[in-house]
């Protein structure tokens, strides 16, 4: 077996040999070439002379000695800058400029370019095609000269933005409204003015090979546990796609468990979240074209937890996550206990509860489990058809659904009442949750739960809330456990669990990060005594 | 054998919900039966009994600290005795596992779900403990410290509204029939937990630090002996004695006659539930520790293989094991007891003994 393994590979190995072989020998050359005439021909017939690939020729110098050509993407690259500050120097400026210097006249026409004409910060030499259609394509300009293998890049980005808006998935009352827009710059800007340390390391690196989308790697240096951010390095190389689109490409490519209903890597809109994680000892992955960054490692109870508990007061926040938490068990177990109860424990029930619920399904005509399906479906629908549809209609929905939800269902008597409480306290405490992502996997895992439910009852439903943790407690993120710091359990980690410290006793980051660093501030030195 | 390691912490966790375990469910009523009222007395000399073992347990650890008891048992005894005493140990974890779940669905089928078949809620059952078998210690353990802290709440909720009902007139006289049915109630309630923990001898070297973890399986006991004991009393201090000893699983009845308010009433559904965790983790802990010794004494490499072999098994032999619950009680009054002293006390104490001649004998030389 073995051997006609080996042998396969050889195959393997021998037919994308042939391929690159192939390949190299029907394009074009790697590297620049010396006739400028050459280069343009090569670079139009690549690009099949698409018509936002702006060429312009310009003879430059005292005498007009200098042939060169300005490439540019039209749309990405900003129209006034480089006419302005590209191609007036080179036409204009190096004219007068007197070049009398000894020691200039020796210089080759490309650096008396650099260092005289071109006045922008961002210039680099380029020697082959690949970087110039790379830079061409993301927005920057390239100057090739007549008479040299090499070329300039010169940044010259500036393409259409939506500028930095509100985040519309994360909203908070108090704390700061600014959200990441879709253009990488922006947005590790937006890290770096929350976090002004020398340490605060941004490595860029383009994924996907059709698409080349910047991936920026962003994590405090000397704070962040080394391994990890060596693990989280490598599951980026091996990333091979042809596109990347949006951050769930990568979540998808570097999560743990790739068969899992509950999240294990937290994204974010909000600048101030992602500092907060970096400051933590987290790293964050942020993309070019998206304004969703990847925080990782991520940990379950991280998803309970949102950007304004720490700006509002402890006791408050303590509360409100008590409150999240309960309303995510109610989002998870309601419709299934409801069943439960009506159908194998009524004993349970008060008794004039017991009666008043019995009067209201004596009319209905299903079981509880169907009628749960029911309008749980229809929730489900209506909720997807809130985010999908068009704002104009968006009143019709409301209607129809209250009217649906509310009233008809019951009137006919194909529902009873109680079972609309118990749906739109699910829906209610499944939004809630201040993470999406965890409030849909609720959402997927109350299904089970209601059939396991109907069928067993209450030991049914526990042996699907076992079931539940038991993989919880069996998920890893990058190597953290997703249950801690509940399991294994840390006390010195519990500051930040369900109880909010005040954020004067938060000396210690969190522990199961590994931190290099673990002191967040310094204890308070007790005062000396006053006399 | 896994390299996975597991905190002092976590494995003292394990340990009291062990301790509780199907415990909780049967000692009562069958400590209530020999030491009358009583009980709570001879549950606190049984937790007595049942420290002096553990002792023993650790002693017999202290040996090789880093091997299970199967492997241990063929260092002290060499190849072939070895193997054969460690079947001995690893089969009585294996029918106690079956016997915990013969209690458990006996339970459900009396008391919650009365008409659904007994083999669909084994089946089910077992599906899940050979799930959590399957993901290896390390996730039972996180699993279990996510669940203890329900576990106390929802205990100490059920203590505390049972006691307004309790009358103090229930457990008098004090020692009526002198001490002899105390201790006869003490060494029941030492063979049905206490002396089980001898399986922890199988999990001992996946603690971090070894020297913690006798004592971690010391204030395990204690704690889960505590509940224990606290349960009996409660029983016979609101239910009466002969109320005790008359039902078979009375800390359920004693859910029934929590009544705070005109709302709060009939919470035994509630207390089935920590009765179902404690049962699930006892049963888990149970299963891993008899797969993983199978495993090593047939030389296996990965235990995972044998979870579903061994899983079919427990489903049919928990089900055959006892015909009916009078056969139950009748072999947990007779035979049960003698059995786990032979396999629990006796066997250990010959293998601490014979380790150390065997030990001396090699200094000597």
């Amino acid at each position: 077996m073995r051997y006609v393994r080996k042998l396969k590979d050889m195959k393997k190995k021998h037919s994308t040999t042939d391929k690159k072989s192939k390949a190299s020998s029907s394009s074009q050359p790697e590297t620049l070439m010396i006739n400028l005439e050459e280069n343009l021909e090569v670079i139009k017939k690549t690009l099949g002379e698409s018509s936002d690939i702006v060429i312009r020729d310009v003879l430059a110098g005292t005498d007009g000695n200098i042939h060169l050509a300005v490439i540019y993407t039209e749309g990405l690259a900003d129209k006034t800058f480089i006419q302005d500050f590209i191609i007036k120097p080179l036409m204009l400026t190096i004219r007068e400029t007197e070049i009398s210097d000894k020691g200039s006249q020796h210089m080759s026409s490309m650096d008396i370019l650099k260092n005289f004409a071109l006045s922008n910060g961002d210039v680099k030499k380029i020697g082959d095609f690949d970087s110039l259609y790379l830079h061409v394509l993301s927005g920057d300009t390239v100057v090739l000269l007549e008479g040299y293998t090499k070329g300039f890049s010169i940044g010259s980005r500036g393409w259409e933005d939506r500028g930095v808006n509100e985040p519309s998935s994360q909203t908070v009352i108090r704390g700061p409204k600014d959200g990441f827009s879709e253009t990488l710059r922006t947005n590790t800007a937006l890290v770096r003015r929350k976090i002004k340390d020398p340490n605060l390391w941004i490595e860029t690196k383009p994924i996907g090979k059709k698409t080349r989308t910047d991936v920026a790697l962003v994590y405090l240096k000397g704070v962040a546990d080394d391994k990890i951010v060596e693990e989280v390095r490598e599951r980026l190389l091996r990333i091979n796609i042809d596109g990347i689109l949006e951050s769930g490409y990568i979540e998808e490519f570097i999560q743990d468990e790739t068969y899992s209903p509950f999240p294990t890597v937290f994204n974010t809109e909000r600048p101030d979240t992602l500092a907060a994680g970096i400051l933590e000892g987290r790293i964050a992955i942020l993309v070019d074209g998206t304004p969703f960054a990847l925080l990782v490692p991520a940990v379950f109870v991280q998803f309970f937890q949102s950007s304004e508990d720490y700006y509002q007061r402890f006791d408050v926040s303590f509360l409100i996550r008590i409150l999240r938490y309960v309303s995510f068990f109610l989002a998870l177990i309601t419709p299934s206990a409801y069943i439960a109860v009506t159908t194998f424990h009524q004993e349970m029930l008060p008794t004039q509860l017991l009666i008043s619920l019995a009067a209201q399904r004596e009319g209905t005509p299903f079981p509880a489990l169907i009628e749960a399906l029911l309008m749980e479906l229809t929730f489900e629908v209506l909720r997807e058809a809130g985010v999908r549809m068009p704002r104009a209609v968006g009143s019709a929905i409301s209607i129809v659904g209250a009217l649906v939800l509310g009233q008809a269902a019951v009137e006919a008597g194909i529902v009873s009442s109680a079972m609309i409480i118990v749906v739109s306290l699910t829906a209610i405490s499944s939004f809630v949750m201040p993470a999406i992502n965890m409030a849909i996997s609720v959402r997927m895992l109350r299904f089970p739960l209601m059939f396991l439910a109907a069928t067993f009852g209450l030991f049914g439903m526990i042996l699907g809330l076992i079931t539940i943790i038991l993989h919880l407690c069996s998920l890893r993120s990058f190597g953290v456990p997703y249950m801690s710091p509940m399991a294994p359990f840390k006390s010195s980690d519990q500051k930040d669990v369900i109880f909010r410290a005040p954020i004067s006793r938060m000396f210690s980051r969190p522990t199961f990060l590994k931190p290099n660093d673990k002191i967040r501030e310094k204890p308070p030195t007790p005062k000396p005594e006053s006399n | 054998m896994e390299k996975l390691k597991i905190s002092a912490l976590q494995f003292t966790n394990i340990v009291i919900l062990f301790t509780i375990g199907s415990s909780i469910l049967i000692i009562p009523s069958g400590v209530a039966e020999e030491a009358r009222q009583d009980g709570w007395l001879a549950g606190i000399v049984g937790l007595a009994g049942g420290i002096l073992v553990i002792l023993l347990f650790n002693a017999l650890q202290k040996q090789h600290p880093n091997l299970t008891l199967s492997e241990s048992c063929e260092v002290i005894l060499g190849k072939w005795v070895g193997k054969g005493v460690s079947f001995i140990f690893i089969s009585f974890f294996f029918m106690l596992a079956s016997t915990v779940m013969w209690d458990l669905v006996n339970f459900l089928t009396t008391h919650i779900l009365i008409h659904t078949p007994i083999e669909v809620i084994s089946i089910l059952f077992i599906s899940l403990i050979i799930y959590a078998t399957r993901l290896g210690l390390e996730t039972i353990v996180r699993c279990g410290e996510i669940f203890l802290p329900w576990v106390i709440g929802l205990f100490l909720v059920l203590i505390l509204f049972a006691l307004p009902e309790a009358k103090f007139s229930n457990v008098l006289p004090f020692l009526e029939e002198g001490l002899k049915p105390v201790f006869r109630g003490a060494i029941l309630s030492m063979s049905i937990p206490y002396l089980q923990l001898i399986v922890f001898l199988m999990l001992y070297p996946a603690v971090q630090s070894v020297p913690k973890s006798g004592k971690s399986l010391l204030i395990g006991t204690l704690l889960g002996g505590i509940v224990l004991i606290s349960i009996t009393t409660s029983c016979l201090l609101v239910l009466g004695i002969d109320s005790t000893i008359i039902q078979s699983h009375p800390s359920y009845i004693l859910g029934k006659k929590i009544r705070l308010g005109n709302f709060i009433q009939r919470i035994e559904v509630i207390v089935a539930i920590i009765w179902m965790l404690t049962i699930f983790f006892k049963l888990v802990i149970l299963f891993y520790s008899s797969t993983l010794g199978f495993a090593q004494l047939l030389g296996v490499k990965d235990y995972r293989t044998l979870t579903f072999p061994l899983g079919i098994i427990l489903t049919v032999l928990s089900l055959v094991i006892f015909p009916n619950s009078t056969y139950a009680n009748e072999f947990a009054g007779t035979v049960w007891i003698p059995y786990s002293f032979t396999i629990c006390v006796l066997l250990p104490f010959l293998l601490v003994i014979i380790g150390k001649m065997r030990r001396k004998k090699a200094d000597n030389t």
